[in-house]
C-alpha cells in the first residue's frame, strides 16, 4: 500500500538546514493500522505530510497503490489526496460556516455536485460515528469531540484506500480521545482502510497493529504492538 | 513584460515604505515613535501591497481635491487677472446691462469727483492665423490717444510713441492695431504684417502697427491680446457707437459711494458704477455651481479614501489581537495603544496625502485645459493656461487627507484598547457572529440618517447654494452604508442556490464567507456603493439633463439648419455677423423661411443673463413652446408688440410672474417691459429674457446675427442646402453651417465635454473602491491561511480556490452594487430637485438611466471579481502543510 524508499526531506539552506527526515524506508501493507510516535522535531509530521502528498521529499520515492506521488503535478496530487487520502488534524479544521452534515460531505462537493444519495450517506456516516442527531448543528456548537468525529466522518466519505491523522486525540481530554481511537481503530477494520496515525502519546500509539518510531528524523524502532487494549490518552 | 511590472510594482511599494519609513523615524526621538518604529514599521512591511494601496487610497482622493480646487481657482484667477490687467487703475466702472452709447461719456466726466473717465469697448474674436487651432484674441478698443486713457493703463511699447506723435496715419484705418509681444512671437509676427480676424462682417485682415510687452494689458488674456482706437474697433467690429463701459479714476480723498450714486443719477436708471472687482464676484457665482459640484465630488473620492484607511486599520486591530495582548501583558496602557494606532493613521495619512499632493498638482495640469474649455464653451472666456498654486490651499487639502486618515484610523484605535491581555494571548478558535435580528443600532442609524437627510434636504439654500441638499446626500450614502448587512444577507440569500448550482461548492463557500468579518465587508462594499451611487446618480442627472435639453431643442428650436460664424453655437465663441445673408439665404432652393437669432449677454438684478431676440411671428409659427406661466396665443402677439418671455429659471430665481414690469438698461436708456410668459428655455443656466427682433433692434440698436435659423420646405434635403451655404459663404464669414441632427450630435458633446470632470471624479472612487477590495480580501486571505489549508488539503484545486476567493470578491461587488443603484437614484433625485434647482432654475425630469445602470452594474462587478484576482491567487499559492500549521 505505501512504499517509502530512502525519502528525505530537508529544510532551509546552510547554517539553517534542517533534516527533517534522513533516508526513510518503509512499507505499510493496506489495512494495517500503524501508529507513529516520537518526540518533537522527529519528523513524524514531515513523514504524515509526504505520505499525504501535502509535501514533497528533497530525496527518494514514495509510492502509494504502486503510484510514484513525486511524479505527479500539483493538481494530480490534490486530487489524489481527495480520493484516496483521508485526512484528520489536530484541530478538527472543519469549516465553521457549514453543519456537521456539509462538513462531511464536503470532499464529494469538491468532486461533484452531491446527490441525494451523497446526503444519505453522510448521514449514515454521521450516525456510525454517533452524531446522527448532531448532523444539522453548526461546528460551534459541538464539543471538540463532536468535532474530531464530524472529521473522521469526513475524512470516510469517499471511502479512501488510506486514512492519515496528525495527532487527532492532541485536543481532547482523555476519555474522549479513547472513544475516538476506538472508532478510528473500528474503521479500519470495517471499511479494510488503511490508517497512520501521528502522535506522541504511547497509550494513543498502542491503539494500532504497528508502532514506528521517529528520533531526530531517522526510524528508530519498527514493532508490533502487542498490548491491544487502548490506554489513557490525552 | 511581467518581471517589468512586478519590478514597477515593487519598486512604488518600496518607494512609499520607505516614505512611512521616514515617517516614522522623524517620530522617533518620542517614546511613541519608538514603539511607531518596532511595532508599526515591521507590520508595514509585512503587509507592504496593503499598505501601498491604503496610501494610495488616500492619495488618489486627495489628489483630486487639490487639483480640482487649483483648477476652479486658477480659471477664476485668470479671469480676475485679466480684469486687473485691462482695467489697470480704474476706481469705477461705468456698465449698464450691456454696452450703451459713447455719448454718455461727456454725463460721467461731468460728475463731481470724477478726475478722469475713458471708453473702453471689447471683444473676443478668432484668430484666423494659419495654425492658430481656433485661438481667440482679446480685443481691446481705449481711446489711448486722449489724455485719460494713459492715467489708467501703460502699454509698453515702443511703437507706441510714433502712434502718438503722429496719430493720423494710425487712425486712418480701422484696422491698425498693437498686439502682445507673447503672441507675435508664438506666430512669428513682425511690424505691419496682416493678421486675418473674425469679425461681424467676416474676416478682415487687420495691420500690426506695433507690439505690447507681456506688461500690464500685453498680459491680459494669457498674452493673447491686441489693443486699437476704440472708435475703429466700433467700426470693425460693427459695433455703431456703443462702448462697453467707461473706466473712471476718482479724484484724491472723493468717497467711492458718492460718486457711484452720482453717475447713477447723471446717466439714468439702468447705468452703475461699481469697483472692477465685482465683476469677478458675477462670474465666481456664474461658476458656482460647477465649482461646488466639482468640490464635493472631489469629497467623495476623499470620504472613500477614508473608508479604505478604516478598512485597513480595522484589519490591523483584528490582526494584532494577539501583539496587541503582548503589548497589554508587558505594561502598554490603553493611551499608548490608542496613541499607536492613531498615529499609523496619521503617518499613513501623511505619506498618502503628500503623494497626493503631488499628483494633484500634476493632475491639475492636465485638468486645467479640459475644464477651461468647458467654460469657454458655456459661461465665458477664459485664458487660463497655468495652474495657480496657492500654498495655502495645498496646505488644506494636505491636512484634509491627514485628518481624514486620523479620523478613520481612531474608530479601530479605539477599539484596540479594549483587546484583553488575557483573552487574546489564548488561541481562539473561530465563532461565527449570531445572525442580526430585529431592530438592530444600525438600523436605528439607518433611519436617524435618512431622516437627518430629510431634514436637510428641506433646508434652505444658504448664499445661492444648497449646502442642505449637498449635505443630504452624504447623509443618505452614510444610512446606506448602515443597511449594507442587510443588503448582503439578502444578496446571499437569494443568490446561494443559484450560484451554488451554477458554480458549484466554490461558490457555496464564498457566499458563506462572505459575512464572517461582516463590518470588513460592509465597509468594503460600502466603498464600493458609493462609487456606483456617484455613477448612477450623475448618470441619472447627466441623462434627464440631455434628454431634457433636447426635447426642448427640437420642439422649441426646430430649425432644419443652423448658421453661425466663429463657433458651432452662439453663445459664448461665436462671432456675431451683420444682418447681411438673411436675403440670400432666402433664395437658396428648399429655404422656406430665415429666422435670425441675437443673444447679448446683460445684467439683471446682478445676474449675469442671456437677452435673446427671435423674430416671434417666425420663432411661434414653428416651435412648440412650453408654457409655465401664459400660453401662446396670449403671449406671442404680446411679445410681437414690445414685452418679453423670460425662461422657466430666470422666473424661478427671481420669483417673476406674468404681468410683472422687468426693467433693463438698454443703450437706449432704461426700458420697462412688461412679462408675457414663462417658457422653458435652455439657452443659459443663469436665465434668459426672450425679445422680438424688431424690439432688439429698437432699444438696443443692435441688429447682429449670432445664428440664422433656416426652415426649409416641406420635404427639402438639408444637405444640398448645408453645401450651398458652405460654398458661398462659409469661407469669408467662417461660417458652421449644422443640420438638426448636427447641431443636437454637437449639444450632447458639450454637455458631455462639460460633465466629463464629474466622470473622472467617479472613476476615481470606482478606483479607490477597488483598492478596497483587494485590500479587503488580501486581509480575507490571511485570516483564514489555516482554513484554505484544510481546504486545499482535503481537495480543493488550486482554481477552486482562486474561483472561491474571486467570487466572494464578486458578490461583495453584487451587494455594492445593489445599494449603490438605490443609493445613485436617491441622490440623482436630490441632485435634480434640490440642487439643480437651486443652482440653475431648471426642474427637470427625473429619467431612469437603465442602460447607464446595466452597464456600471455589469462593470463593477466584473471589475470587483477580478480585484480578488490576486488575494485569489495568493491563496491558491499558499503552501500547505505550512498553511496547516499557521497560527
Amino acid at each position: 500500500m505505501i512504499e517509502l524508499h530512502r525519502v528525505s526531506r530537508t529544510y532551509g539552506e546552510g547554517a539553517t538546514r534542517v533534516e527533517a527526515l534522513v533516508e526513510i524506508d518503509l512499507h505499510i501493507p493496506a489495512g494495517q493500522f500503524v501508529s507513529i510516535m516520537g518526540p518533537s522535531g522527529s519528523g513524524k509530521s514531515t513523514l504524515l505530510n509526504l505520505v499525504s502528498a501535502l509535501d514533497v521529499p528533497t530525496a527518494g520515492t514514495i509510492r502509494i497503490d504502486g503510484q510514484d506521488i513525486g511524479t505527479l503535478d500539483d493538481d494530480a496530487l490534490t486530487l489524489f489526496r481527495r480520493r484516496k487520502v483521508g485526512l484528520i488534524f489536530q484541530f478538527f479544521n472543519l469549516l465553521p460556516t457549514l453543519n456537521a452534515a456539509d462538513n462531511v460531505l464536503l470532499p464529494v462537493m469538491l468532486e461533484r455536485k452531491a446527490t441525494a444519495a451523497d446526503r444519505d450517506r453522510a448521514l449514515a456516516i454521521l450516525d456510525s460515528v454517533g452524531l446522527g442527531k448532531r448532523a444539522h448543528h453548526h461546528v460551534h456548537e459541538l464539543s471538540g469531540g463532536e468535532m474530531q468525529r464530524v472529521a473522521i466522518a469526513r475524512s470516510l466519505i469517499l471511502e479512501p484506500r488510506l486514512i492519515l491523522a496528525d495527532e487527532p486525540t492532541g485536543n481532547l481530554d482523555s476519555a474522549t480521545g479513547r472513544s475516538i481511537l476506538e472508532l478510528l481503530k473500528r474503521t479500519a477494520r470495517d471499511h479494510g482502510t488503511t490508517v497512520v496515525m501521528v502522535t506522541h502519546d504511547r497509550a494513543a500509539a498502542e491503539a494500532g497493529d504497528r508502532l514506528v518510531r521517529l528520533r531526530d528524523g531517522h526510524l528508530e524502532g519498527d514493532e508490533a504492538v502487542t498490548v491491544p487494549s487502548v490506554g489513557g490518552v490525552g | 513584460m511581467r518581471a517589468l511590472l512586478r519590478g514597477l510594482g515593487r519598486l512604488f511599494t518600496g518607494a512609499l515604505l520607505s516614505l512611512v519609513h521616514l515617517a516614522a523615524l522623524a517620530l522617533s526621538p518620542w517614546r511613541i515613535g519608538r514603539l511607531l518604529r518596532t511595532v508599526s514599521l515591521p507590520r508595514f512591511y509585512e503587509h507592504r501591497l496593503r499598505t501601498a494601496l491604503t496610501v494610495l487610497g488616500i492619495a488618489l482622493g486627495v489628489a483630486m481635491l487639490i487639483s480640482v480646487v487649483l483648477v476652479n481657482r486658477s480659471i477664476l484667477r485668470s479671469f480676475a487677472e485679466t480684469l486687473d490687467d485691462i482695467s489697470g487703475k480704474a476706481d469705477l466702472e461705468v456698465t449698464a446691462a450691456a454696452s450703451y452709447e459713447e455719448e454718455k461719456l461727456e454725463g460721467i466726466r461731468g460728475v463731481a469727483g470724477v478726475l478722469r473717465a475713458t471708453p473702453v469697448v471689447q471683444e473676443t474674436a478668432l484668430l484666423r492665423l494659419p495654425g492658430a487651432k481656433g485661438e481667440r484674441l482679446l480685443i481691446i478698443g481705449v481711446d489711448f490717444l486722449g489724455e485719460d486713457d494713459e492715467h489708467f493703463r501703460r502699454y509698453d511699447s515702443a511703437e507706441m510713441k510714433a502712434i502718438k506723435d503722429d496719430p493720423i496715419a494710425f487712425l486712418n484705418a480701422s484696422t491698425h492695431l498693437i498686439i502682445g509681444r507673447k503672441l507675435a512671437d508664438r506666430y512669428g509676427l513682425k511690424l505691419k504684417d496682416a493678421v486675418p480676424i473674425q469679425t461681424p462682417t467676416g474676416v478682415q485682415q487687420f495691420e500690426i502697427w506695433g507690439f505690447i510687452e507681456d506688461e500690464g494689458v500685453g498680459r491680459a488674456f494669457g498674452g493673447a491680446v491686441a489693443v486699437m482706437y476704440y472708435q475703429a474697433m466700433q467700426v470693425a467690429f460693427d459695433r455703431g457707437t456703443r462702448i462697453d463701459r467707461v473706466d473712471v479714476a476718482l479724484a484724491p480723498d472723493t468717497p467711492a459711494e458718492q460718486v457711484c450714486a452720482a453717475i447713477a443719477a447723471a446717466l439714468g436708471p439702468g447705468f452703475e458704477a461699481n469697483r472692477p472687482d465685482r465683476r469677478n464676484a458675477q462670474v465666481s457665482q456664474m461658476l458656482g455651481g460647477l465649482n461646488l459640484a466639482l468640490t464635493m465630488g472631489s469629497l467623495v473620492a476623499i470620504l472613500v479614501g477614508m473608508f479604505l484607511i478604516y478598512n485597513t486599520m480595522s484589519i490591523s486591530v483584528v490582526q494584532r489581537k494577539r501583539e496587541l495582548g503582548i503589548l497589554r501583558a508587558l505594561g502598554t496602557t490603553k493611551r499608548q495603544i490608542l496613541a499607536l494606532f492613531t498615529l499609523e493613521g496619521f503617518l499613513l495619512g501623511c505619506v498618502g496625502s503628500a503623494l497626493g499632493v503631488a499628483i494633484g498638482l500634476g493632475l491639475a495640469r492636465f485638468m486645467l485645459a479640459a475644464l477651461t474649455a468647458s467654460v469657454n464653451e458655456i459661461y465665458l472666456q477664459v485664458a487660463a493656461t497655468e495652474v495657480h498654486v496657492d500654498p495655502l490651499l495645498v496646505l488644506a487639502g494636505f491636512a484634509l487627507g491627514v485628518a481624514g486618515a486620523v479620523a478613520s484610523a481612531f474608530v479601530p484605535a479605539r477599539e484596540a484598547t479594549r483587546v484583553s491581555a488575557v483573552q487574546t494571548l489564548r488561541t481562539g478558535r473561530f465563532t461565527p457572529q449570531a445572525p442580526r435580528r430585529g431592530f438592530t443600532r444600525a438600523d436605528a442609524g439607518a433611519l436617524a440618517l435618512a431622516g437627518a437627510a430629510l431634514i436637510a434636504r428641506a433646508l434652505p439654500p444658504i448664499a445661492g447654494q444648497p449646502y442642505g441638499p449637498f449635505a443630504a446626500t452624504t447623509l443618505v450614502l452614510l444610512s446606506l452604508a448602515l443597511c449594507l448587512p442587510r443588503v448582503l444577507g439578502l444578496v446571499r440569500a437569494i443568490l446561494r442556490r443559484p450560484l451554488e448550482a451554477a458554480l458549484g461548492v466554490e461558490a457555496r463557500l464564498a457566499n458563506d464567507n462572505v459575512p464572517r468579518d461582516l463590518r470588513r465587508a460592509t465597509i468594503t462594499a460600502g466603498a464600493l456603493m458609493v462609487g456606483v451611487s456617484l455613477t448612477v446618480a450623475f448618470a441619472a442627472f447627466l441623462g434627464s439633463f440631455k434628454t431634457s435639453t433636447l426635447k426642448w431643442v427640437s420642439q422649441t428650436v426646430p430649425a432644419d439648419i443652423f448658421v453661425t460664424s466663429g463657433a458651432r453655437f452662439s453663445g459664448v465663441k461665436n462671432t456675431p455677423m451683420a444682418d447681411t445673408l438673411r436675403e440670400p439665404l432666402s433664395a437658396i432652393p428648399g429655404v422656406a423661411e430665415v429666422d435670425r437669432i441675437r443673444i447679448i449677454n446683460i445684467v439683471y438684478r446682478d445676474l449675469p443673463i442671456k437677452l435673446l431676440s427671435a423674430n416671434l411671428e417666425i420663432f411661434a409659427k414653428h416651435s412648440q413652446m412650453t408654457f409655465l406661466q401664459g400660453d401662446a396665443e396670449t403671449s406671442v402677439p404680446a411679445v410681437l408688440q414690445g414685452d418679453v418671455m423670460v425662461s422657466e429659471n430666470l422666473a424661478r430665481r427671481l420669483d417673476l410672474k406674468v404681468g410683472d414690469a422687468i426693467k433693463l438698461a438698454a443703450p437706449t436708456g432704461e426700458r420697462s417691459y412688461r412679462l408675457a410668459g414663462v417658457i422653458l428655455d435652455y439657452t443659459s443656466d443663469q436665465g434668459t429674457v426672450i425679445l422680438d427682433r424688431a424690439t432688439m433692434i429698437r432699444d438696443w440698436n443692435d441688429a447682429r446675427v449670432d445664428t440664422y435659423e433656416l426652415y426649409l420646405q416641406p420635404g427639402a434635403d438639408p444637405e444640398p442646402v448645408k453645401r450651398a451655404i458652405e460654398e458661398k459663404y462659409g469661407e469669408a464669414l467662417n461660417l458652421f453651417v449644422l443640420t438638426q441632427t448636427e447641431f443636437r450630435g454637437e449639444l450632447e458633446h458639450i454637455l458631455d465635454q462639460t460633465f466629463a470632470v464629474m466622470n473622472a471624479l467617479e472613476f476615481v472612487a470606482l478606483v479607490i473602491a477597488v483598492l478596497g477590495v483587494v485590500n479587503a480580501l488580501l486581509a480575507t486571505v490571511l485570516d483564514r491561511i489555516r482554513e484554505l489549508g484544510v481546504l486545499r488539503a482535503i481537495g480543493m484545486l488550486r482554481r477552486q480556490v482562486r474561483r472561491m476567493v474571486m467570487l466572494e470578491a464578486g458578490i461583495l461587488g453584487i451587494s455594492a452594487v445593489i445599494a449603490g443603484i438605490v443609493a445613485g437614484l436617491v441622490l440623482g433625485f436630490i441632485l435634480i430637485h434640490d440642487i439643480f434647482v437651486v443652482q440653475s432654475g431648471w426642474y427637470i425630469e427625473l429619467l431612469f438611466p437603465g442602460v447607464e445602470i446595466a452597464q456600471v452594474a455589469v462593470l463593477v462587478v466584473i471589475v470587483s471579481t477580478l480585484a480578488g484576482w490576486y488575494p485569489a491567487r495568493e491563496a491558491a499559492r499558499l503552501n500547505v502543510s505550512d498553511a496547516l500549521e499557521y497560527e
